[in-house]
């Protein structure tokens, strides 16, 4: 009985009663319980559980990395390895020498010749072998050089052909070669001071005439192309001696 | 009578001491011990059985699941299944409130409809239709002090409120339900 109720009022509240629970209310929320397993083993690093492959190539890496590891140890940190072990040999020699073998045949090679010292003092200088025999050119660079000429004379060749397909292109005549085939065969067969000398004195001869050329009158100028068709024409029919 | 209680307050401890080491056993033990009060709440609360065994079910997994970080000498268990309950239940009536714009469903008169007993079931039925026709807070803090009898500082820590404020929410629930009451006791008279 409450002090803030009356009798019949606590009476109809006291007897609002809670209906049973479901038997099997605990079973359920046993059942409903998360799945909390104990904990499971430690499991293995991934190390441990590395194949037999695995294994072996660590274990070589790890025997050639204390290798080397004791090779560095023995050349820095215990410093110069002994090299004079005291042994019994010379105290047995120093005793009773033993005879000496016979000198092996050397194979005697000439001495190179040694250039005189200009002082006893100066140490005397390294003595270098001296040629004596001319030493040819190799064949490999001659050949070398015979190719870079004959590219140099077809990338000439194809500069005067297309030169010629343009001027034909614009409808001019020809372009006179400055140099025939035979004449540039004349001047490879020439040797190479004898040619240089040559292209030097053709440089000259038409910087003269260039010069003559601007100087001349017009019917001078005709004059001389009439010539020198003709002896262009002469030159076609004669051939070169 | 404290000796044995106090003995109670020790064994839950140590039986939540079990749990939290994942002792099934240990916490059946608690299950069957405990499962009555959140259950009742949740009954008296909602009205229906089936609800308020879940709201006992749910109060006994979160129980479960904060085993492992259960502090003893704390309120001890009975009163941290009363605070998750009511709170479980009021939470359900909000949901419910905002899903439903039914009332909250008459609760079944499970008593005999005895000719002798049909003036105790009427009042019965009047006065559960009272308690349930209260506000959610006023009828837990009524359940709470009422039929829990949980003293207004208990009831106030479970609700979330200060003891002022607490005493205040529960003057007002005596005053409606009384009022409520009223004819109940008109009815007696007549």
């Amino acid at each position: 009985m409450t002090d803030w109720l009356t009798a019949e009022q606590d009476a109809a509240l006291i007897g609002v009663g809670v209906p049973a629970m479901t038997l099997s209310f605990a079973d359920r929320v046993m059942a409903a319980l998360p799945a909390d397993l104990p904990s499971l083993p430690i499991a293995k690093p991934a190390r441990e559980r590395r194949g037999l492959w695995a294994r072996a190539s660590i274990a070589l890496m790890v025997t050639a990395g204390a290798g080397l590891v004791s090779m560095a140890a023995a050349s820095t940190l215990f410093g110069v390895p002994i090299r004079n072990m005291p042994v019994v040999g010379p105290f047995v020699e120093r005793v009773a020498p033993a005879p000496k073998p016979p000198p092996l045949a050397v194979k005697s090679h000439p001495k190179p010749a040694r250039m005189a010292s200009p002082s006893a003092s100066r140490p005397a200088p390294i003595a270098l072998p001296v040629v004596t025999e001319t030493v040819s050119q190799q064949p490999s660079i001659i050949n070398r050089r015979e190719l870079r000429r004959e590219v140099v004379a077809q990338r000439i060749a194809d500069q005067i052909e297309q030169r010629q397909a343009r001027r034909r292109e614009l409808g001019l005549p020809p372009a006179r070669l400055k140099l025939t085939p035979r004449v540039r065969e004349r001047l490879k067969s020439m040797p190479r001071e004898e040619r240089r000398v040559l292209m030097q004195r053709v440089r000259e001869v038409r910087a003269e005439r260039r010069a003559a050329w601007a100087e001349m009158t017009p019917e001078e100028r005709q004059a001389l192309r009439e010539k020198r068709a003709q002896r262009r024409q002469k030159s076609q029919d004669t051939p070169l001696p | 009578m404290t000796v044995p209680q106090l003995d109670s307050v020790v064994s839950d401890n140590a039986l939540m001491e079990q749990a939290g080491l994942r002792d099934a056993a240990a916490f059946r033990l608690i299950v069957e011990r405990h499962q009555q009060r959140p259950y009742r709440i949740a009954w008296r609360m909602l009205g229906d059985q089936t609800e308020a065994e879940d709201v006992a079910q749910d109060a006994l997994l979160r129980l479960w699941s904060n085993a492992p970080s259960w502090q003893a000498g704390g309120s001890g268990v009975a009163a941290w299944l009363t605070r998750v309950a009511t709170n479980l239940c009021l939470d359900r009536l909000r949901r419910r409130r905002f899903t439903s714009d039914e009332d909250v469903p008459e609760r079944a008169d499970e008593a005999l409809l005895a000719d002798a007993q049909i003036m105790v079931a009427e009042r019965q039925a009047t006065a559960a239709a009272a308690i349930a026709t209260l506000p959610d807070r006023q009828r837990a803090a009524i359940i709470l002090t009422y039929y829990e009898e949980q003293s207004n500082q208990v009831a106030a820590d479970v609700l979330n409120l200060n003891i002022k404020a607490f005493e205040s929410l529960l003057q007002r629930a005596r005053t409606a339900l009384r009022s409520m009451l009223a004819n109940l006791k008109e009815d007696a008279h007549d």
